[in-house]
């Protein structure tokens, strides 16, 4: 009951405000706030009560009948990482609409609906346990999305908003084909119709089967991470939609498509997953280095924190197929830790572009002299992102590195330069708008981070402190899912898995690994 | 040799005699209505729809051939014949206010949408090649006058001589194809023609030739690619209430006739007839998703739309499996719903002196009429098939059926389409809520049109989330047809 | 003695000429007489074959054919004779309100 609870919670939300008069500006401004902190704050308990010692693989599993006809159920429940992944959403949500408080005043109604409908959607394919349930949230997060940047977007919105719709639509109905065609497999192997993802998970499928579903599968996820050469939406979506799109975006449709990978493609089909591995371990390297580079050239701001997410989901998707139980940990961390961070970026773009209307590099510099606290905290989102130790972003680099050496020495190597790459455009970024002389006379009255905003970057800023300093909590909840996931695609690796994963929550304090500190050149 | 019915049989016609005796009282009856007081006709019609709609209650269920083997009551015509009926009643509420302000005669309006109606309900039960001719030419006769309703208007009249020259030539094209069939068959009822088939004496050509026009000429009432041309044109052109009962009753009864002939009479040629429909359901689907993304007018795109969705319900055709026919059954239901909530949000938008078909005139209708924006986004994104519309679960439940009979590539094409699609379907919302609002003129809404509106958009939420009263539905009528099981064309496993 | 295949070939003549005339000729009388060649095409297949099955069906058939004719030939004439109300001509290219 508790996870529809947290489903419903902004649904509900979106509700009230549908049935709220549009003039009431003040009030639908509460009830989104409301609704979306309350959602957070139902969340919550998933943190305590989940038990990472139990032997089943998910909690708080609900089941009903849905579809009786065609054997689809109202199926949810989650592990480890759907839980961290569910709270996530919560935050980012509420931080979401936090942050939109003064940024949007143009048709607020249809924005707080939209948001909170996007938000639904996102829980629901974190805690669908049916391939139908989770297909119609995927999808459903389309249509908000849409109206976030063709309505609330900046500069080219329609293009935009229509690129973003068509190039993940057409992942997602090939994902549809690949469901219905397993979907059949499964009636004509055991005679029972039904979308239940764990019947799946001990199910054999033949491999040319395999094959075909786990390349549609792998168009419908990889178009939502985005990896090379499926990217090309992503930067023009988040260039132009508002920042709490952006930052939803971000943070959480991204995960959409890893947590795909890691839910579905992986355990129902680890032969074409062990296949693949070499082909996705070359695009992520691709992304990873064409992402990084294409982020150092950027003159929009935005579009340099889009294109770093490239590069950052490209290191998510290396560690998840090195199979190894270190580099599937590290990914799964480094998803949460790119919410957090990636997320924060965007909303202290966000904050500028709200007093300045503005996201070209050029137009900022010597903002440190004028916002002393948005420079601090944009230096810690930075130092972050770039996996400085003591932060979360080292914990999950180093453990897909880690796990990802143990398989190829080369693709560690060159996720490697991705790092380093990494901190280049970032501290680089970071040097040409916060420090040097305020060359734009606009700039010198811009006002430091008022109370509303700071309160965003709180949660974020300890998220970051905890992960990188205390892994272990968030660890120890993923431990039981990976261990699963290890044994359904490289058995012969599960038997030491447990050693590995144990070793993990020290990870921290191992000697950092010298390319993550290295400064980028540029910084004085 | 029993001939005349019997009055066991009238008990079964209950429906057909109900709306027969209901139309030709309004028909006369309308003579003594005066000019201002149309709107009560409208009622009368609409009321004598509902009682038609009861007397189908009881048959639910049941399975009975009547008057000696020509007519059919059985699940899957009662399917067709609710689709019909609602579709009507649909369309009266919808007309009302578009004959006030077109400023018509309303009493012989309300009697020919019910008299295509009652073509409708007896293409559905036919399984006899007369009776399902006649009844196709009730329908098809009443639509000629009702394209061309609209006397001065000049579209109107084009539109109506464009559906009649090939209304009429498709005509000939079937009943060629049913005179050649009653010849090798040696009768006109479906059950023996099924006999003589399945051993054919004579050529197997003039079987296949015999198919092929049937096929053809059904072709052009369903608006199949290559036989959809004229359907642009008498959408834009007929008035729109017609246009939207026009699209989904003329081409849910034709399907049903189409899906009856096939199954029923031609089990034993199913590789002939499947590869056929192969190519139109891949054309239809291609070819109108393509051209409806170009067009400016609203009602020329939803036509476009149209063909494009005949081809997805051939799809289950194709299939030929139970679980094909009950997919395109689920889908002519939901295709009705999400159409004639488009087609009574165009008309809701005609206003003295403005068309309100064009896409620029949608400009801004979010903060003119948000409530009616957001029921034209549910029919768009139900149309493109997108959850959580009843859209996506008919179409799902057809891709699956094309993959479930091995046609991989067909639901590849299906699905391809469905993003194609979704390209003019957003420009429509586009226009609604991202585009500077173009007129102040208030948008006065009946409040009939109101209501069809809304029970649309909630038919398609609902169908949407809870489809399983509506597959259990549609699964149950499609057994009601001898289903032939055929056997998987190709397949991955 | 003519044959059934006889009657058949005429039909199919009549059928072939009847749909070319739709077609190629540009005058809507002419159109609509072309479609009632088409229909007589399948009158006269209904009867032959009804006569060569031996059974009255053929003939029978063949009175809801030309019934159904009659009324789409009266709808037909009405909408052709307002349309030349309006454009003063008979000739379908004319019509161009709507793109054909």
């Amino acid at each position: 009951m508790s996870l529809t609870l947290i489903l419903l919670t902004p649904l509900v939300g979106a509700l009230v405000l549908l049935a709220m008069p549009r003039r009431l500006e003040g009030g639908i401004k509460i009830v989104a706030n409301v609704a979306a902190w309350a959602g957070f704050l139902v969340s919550l308990p998933l943190w305590w009560q989940f038990d990472p010692s139990s032997a089943d693989q998910f909690q708080f599993v609900t089941r009903s009948p849905w579809i009786p006809s065609i054997g689809a159920e109202y199926h949810t429940g989650i592990d480890g990482f759907s839980a961290l992944l569910v709270l996530l959403t919560t935050l980012m949500g509420g931080i979401a609409i936090t942050a939109s408080w003064s940024a949007v005043s143009l048709r607020i109604k249809e924005y707080y609906i939209a948001l909170l409908v996007l938000q639904t959607g996102v829980i629901g394919a974190f805690i669908a346990l049916d391939l139908l349930l989770f297909f119609l949230f995927f999808e459903v997060m389309l249509v908000p999305m849409y109206f976030l940047i063709g309505i609330w977007g900046s500069d080219r919105r329609l293009y935009s908003a229509i690129k973003f719709f068509l190039y993940t639509l057409v992942g997602s109905v090939v994902l549809l084909l690949g469901i219905l065609a397993l979907y059949f497999h499964l009636h004509a192997v055991t005679g029972v119709y039904s979308f239940d993802v764990t019947r799946y998970y001990t199910l054999d499928v033949p491999p040319r089967l395999q094959f075909w579903v786990f390349l549609a599968f792998f168009l419908g996820f990889s178009i939502k991470v985005p990896m090379f050469p499926f990217h090309t939406w992503l930067p023009d979506a988040h260039t132009d939609a508002p920042t709490a799109g952006s930052v939803i975006l971000a943070a959480l449709l991204l995960k959409a498509g890893t947590y795909g990978f890691f839910r579905f493609s992986m355990p129902m089909l680890p032969d074409a997953t062990r296949e693949a591995v070499p082909w996705i371990a070359l695009l992520s390297l691709i992304g990873i280095v064409y992402g990084a580079l294409c982020a150092m050239a950027q003159q929009d701001w935005k579009r340099l924190v889009a294109y770093s997410s490239v590069s950052h989901m490209g290191m998510v998707v290396l560690g998840l197929f090195a199979l190894t139980p270190t580099g599937i940990t590290g990914s799964l961390i480094q998803q949460i830790n790119h919410g957090v961070s990636t997320g924060a970026l965007f909303l202290l773009v966000g904050v500028v572009y709200e007093r300045r209307h503005t996201r070209q590099i050029d137009a900022y510099g010597g903002i440190a002299a004028v916002m002393p606290l948005y420079a601090a905290i944009f230096l810690l989102m930075t130092m972050s992102s770039i996996g400085l130790p003591a932060l979360n972003g080292f914990v999950g680099e180093v453990l897909i590195l880690q796990g990802t050496f143990v398989v190829s020495k080369v693709w560690a190597g060159v996720a490697g330069l991705g790092i380093i790459l990494g901190a280049a455009y970032m501290l680089w970024l970071y040097q040409r708008t916060m420090f040097g002389e305020i060359t734009h006379d606009e700039n010198r009255g811009l006002k430091d981070l008022g109370l509303r905003e700071v309160f965003t970057f709180v949660p974020l800023i300890i998220l970051a402190f905890w992960i990188g300093l205390y892994p272990k909590p968030f660890v120890d909840r993923l431990a039981p899912a990976v261990q699963r996931l290890v044994e359904r695609v490289s058995p012969e690796i599960a038997a030491g898995a447990a050693a590995a994963v144990h070793a993990v929550p020290d990870a921290h304090a191992a000697p950092a690994v010298p390319a993550t500190t290295h400064p980028a050149p540029g910084v004085h | 040799m029993q001939v005349v019915p019997t009055m066991a049989d009238m008990a079964w016609l209950a429906p057909e005699l109900t709306l027969t005796v209901g139309l030709l009282i309004l028909l006369i009856g309308g003579l003594f209505v005066p000019r201002d007081r149309q709107s009560a006709i409208v009622w009368a019609g609409f009321v004598v729809l509902g009682a038609t709609l009861a007397a189908l209650v009881p048959q639910a269920g049941r399975d009975v051939t009547i008057a000696n083997g020509v007519f059919a009551v059985d699940g899957f015509a009662v399917f067709i014949k609710v689709i019909a009926i609602v579709a009507a009643m649909i369309t009266l509420e919808t007309s009302r206010h578009w004959l006030t302000i077109e400023g018509v005669r309303a009493t012989e309006y309300v009697v020919l949408v019910m008299t295509a109606t009652l073509g409708m309900m007896v293409m559905a039960s036919g399984v006899d090649l007369v009776t399902m001719f006649i009844g196709l030419e009730t329908m098809a006769v009443s639509f000629y006058v009702m394209v061309g309703y609209l006397k001065p208007n000049r579209r109107s009249n084009e539109a109506a001589l464009k559906y009649f020259v090939l209304g009429t030539f498709s005509t000939g094209v079937l009943i060629y194809g049913m005179a050649w069939t009653y010849g090798l068959a040696g009768s006109t009822r479906i059950a023996d023609i099924a006999i003589a088939a399945a051993s054919p004496e004579g050529s197997i050509v003039a079987w296949r030739f015999a198919i092929m026009l049937l096929v053809a000429g059904l072709g052009f009432k369903i608006a199949a690619v290559p036989f959809h041309m004229w359907a642009p044109d008498v959408y834009e052109g007929a008035p729109t209430p017609i246009a939207s009962f026009l699209s989904v009753g003329s081409k849910a009864a034709s399907f049903a006739m189409l899906i009856r002939l096939m199954l029923e009479a031609f089990p034993s040629a199913s590789s002939d007839w499947r590869s056929a429909l192969y190519v139109l359901a891949a054309l239809s689907m291609t070819v109108g998703n393509i051209a409806a993304m170009t067009q400016n007018n609203l009602k020329r795109l939803l036509a476009y739309s149209s063909i494009a969705h005949a081809g997805y319900v051939t799809i289950g055709l194709v299939a030929a499996t139970p679980r094909g026919i009950s997919a395109s059954l689920v889908y002519i239901a939901v295709y009705a719903c999400m159409q004639m909530g488009a087609f009574a949000i165009v008309t809701a938008l005609r206003q003295k002196g403005v068309p309100g078909e064009e896409l620029h005139e949608f400009s801004g209708l979010a903060h003119r009429r948000p409530w009616m924006a957001f029921a034209m986004l549910i029919f768009m994104i139900a149309l493109g098939g997108i959850p959580p519309t009843a859209g996506f679960m008919g179409k799902m439940w057809l891709f699956g059926a094309a993959i479930d009979s091995g046609y991989v590539w067909l639901a590849v094409i299906g699905v391809a389409n469905s993003v194609l699609s979704v390209y003019y379907y957003a420009r429509v919302v586009m226009w609604m809520w991202m585009t500077p609002q173009e007129s102040e003129a208030p948008l006065p809404i009946a409040p009939s049109m109101a209501i069809a509106i809304s029970l649309a958009a909630a038919a398609v939420i609902i169908g949407g989330l809870f489809p399983d009263q509506l597959f259990t539905w549609a699964e149950s009528s499609a057994r009601a047809l001898g289903v032939v099981s055929v056997a998987p064309a190709l397949t991955l496993r | 003695m003519p044959t059934l295949n006889h009657f058949l070939v005429l039909s199919g003549l009549l059928f072939a000429i009847g749909t070319a005339g739709v077609f190629l000729r540009r005058n809507l009388i002419t159109i609509l007489l072309s479609i009632e060649i088409m229909l007589n095409a399948v009158n006269l297949t209904f009867v032959a074959v009804g006569r060569h099955l031996g059974t009255v069906d053929g003939q029978i058939i063949t009175f809801f054919v030309m019934t159904v004719a009659a009324a789409e030939a009266a709808v037909g004439l009405a909408i052709v004779i307002q349309l030349f109300r309006l454009r003063e001509s008979l000739n379908p290219d004319a019509f161009t309100s709507l793109k054909w």
